[in-house]
């Protein structure tokens, strides 16, 4: 392939030699593909280092699919595991981005984590996307819960889909979304609504077509919980997947493992936004809000979180709140009565 | 206030993502973390300055679709943008080369422009210029090499 011109080129270039690094070594080293499909997503993952594919496909074991579908290869390396070390971010800085070591094109996306030496690599032109770390065993433990999520995000800038922090809870096939920041409510309710036998397309980050009909499914299995919600729902205690987490770190719940039946694996039809927030009244309250309330709660925390093609996703998201009808949910004290709250509200959508 | 008068403003589309309803806009700023609601004539100004605009004109492009425009329009138009420019969400297009006729809107009746700032989810942006041009030895740097190792 020829270089490309300019500083920006440079890094274009980088970012595919690295693919074709990534392509390599897999060929050399891995076992075949891992597959998972899970509504519009399909994509095969060839893993070198058996503790690093243990990581990347807990979370997704729910959606795994035999063969490998065709769809965006993923290729994810472990430096201390035979794949050698990535190289660093030694490239041009000449754009805001690059502060983040986030570099973007129409075709091909990238980020380097200076902090555990990771390359997050896609290249939509080569339906080809690389994940190259270091040492997995380094990796937060938070990862876990969400794997290969930039990576994803970015391959659904290409798409009618996206990826939203937010959760998602229904019943009979339907489904609200909750969302808003850390701490409004999202994963204690999700988790209270799969007790009260909701079922779920996930607590933090959900796959979503926000055309009419809006439809939302599962990417993760995961429930992350505080000490207070563990408290609160105390069945939940067995199931989880990492007791001896770090004292920072949420308890992780694999509903995959725990609670396969409450994984709505066909998708849930959308029917409505709720904006938790822990009110602490005796019982919970839905109140109606404006589509633009439902966008300040939904759009920045998944822009911030998901950093890249901000503009599309900024459209879906709102093309998304044109077609629901949005709602604040008071959360009272109690989470199993949030939950009832929630099935009814439901019934009644 | 840190803008003049006779300067241009633009959006500044390279750092903000906007959405518009009824009668709010929601800009989100995805370089610095933090996003805004425009209510009253703000969803208005913010229309008028997808292409580089003097208050004048942005004030011209309001009156021709609410009517005349109350005293302290202008200046209200020009705080709401220096606000909106404060916060890297509007960029000066430098001195005006003449007036340009204003732009055509449907807005409704005027009502002060609000801008209201959430500065809530900023620590979710890693960004650090300091520590990061720090490292990369000012900005911008380009190093010697940048290949990568067969």
């Amino acid at each position: 392939m020829a270089a490309r011109a300019g500083a920006s080129g440079a890094i274009d270039d980088f970012m595919d030699a690295l693919l074709d690094r990534a392509e390599a070594l897999a060929a050399r080293h891995a076992p075949p593909a891992d597959g998972f499909a899970s509504g519009p997503l399909a994509f095969g993952l060839r893993t070198v280092g058996a503790g690093y594919r243990k990581r990347l496909t807990t979370a997704l074991a729910f959606a795994r699919n035999t063969p490998a579908p065709i769809g965006l290869r993923v290729i994810a390396l472990d430096g201390a595991a035979g794949a050698g070390d990535p190289p660093g971010w030694d490239l041009p800085v000449t754009e805001p981005a690059h502060l983040e070591r986030l570099h973007e094109r129409p075709g091909l996306v990238g980020r380097y984590d200076p902090d555990t030496r990771t390359w997050r690599v896609l290249s939509r032109a080569r339906n080809l996307a690389l994940t190259w770390t270091a040492d997995a065993a380094a990796l937060p433990e938070w990862e876990d819960s969400c794997p290969l999520r930039d990576i994803l995000h970015w391959h659904s800038a290409g798409t009618d889909w996206l990826l939203l922090h937010a959760a998602c809870v229904g019943a009979g096939g339907a489904g609200v979304l909750l969302t808003g920041a850390g701490g409004s409510g999202k994963s204690t309710t999700t988790a209270a609504c799969v007790l009260a036998g909701l079922a779920t397309t996930g607590d933090d980050f959900v796959l979503v077509r926000p055309q009419a009909p809006p439809r939302a499914h599962a990417l993760f299995d995961t429930i992350k919980l505080d000490d207070a919600s563990l408290a609160a729902l105390p069945s939940w205690r067995t199931a989880v997947a990492n007791p001896a987490r770090p004292h920072d770190q949420k308890a992780r719940l694999h509903l995959g493992q725990a609670r396969p039946g409450a994984l709505a694996r066909d998708g849930l039809a959308l029917k409505a936004v709720l904006l938790p927030h822990v009110a602490g009244t005796a019982r919970s309250r839905i109140a109606p809000a404006s589509p633009a309330e439902a966008l300040r709660a939904l759009a920045p925390s998944t822009m911030f979180l998901l950093r890249g093609g901000a503009a599309s996703g900024m459209a879906k998201i709102g093309a998304l709140l044109r077609t629901l009808p949005a709602f604040h949910l008071a959360l009272g004290a109690d989470p199993m009565e949030a939950a009832a709250a929630v099935a009814d509200f439901l019934e009644r959508a | 206030m840190g803008i003049e008068l006779g300067d241009r403003f633009v959006a500044n589309l390279a750092a903000v993502a906007h959405e518009a309803f009824d009668e709010e806009t929601v800009l989100i700023n995805f370089e610095r973390g933090t996003y805004f609601s425009l209510r009253g004539a703000a969803p208005a100004i913010w229309t008028l300055i997808q292409t580089p605009a003097t208050v004048a004109e942005v004030a011209a492009g309001l009156a021709a679709s609410a009517g005349p425009l109350p005293d302290g329009a202008e200046a209200d138009i020009a705080a709401a943008l220096d606000r909106l420019h404060q916060e890297g969400c509007v960029a000066t297009a430098g001195p005006t080369d003449g007036p340009r006729e204003a732009a055509t809107i449907a807005a409704g009746p005027y009502a002060p422009p609000v801008v209201e700032a959430f500065h809530d989810l900023k620590e979710l942006i890693t960004i650090d210029p300091v520590h990061e041009t720090h490292e990369f030895a000012g900005w911008p740097v380009r190093p010697p090499s940048y290949a990568v190792e067969p």
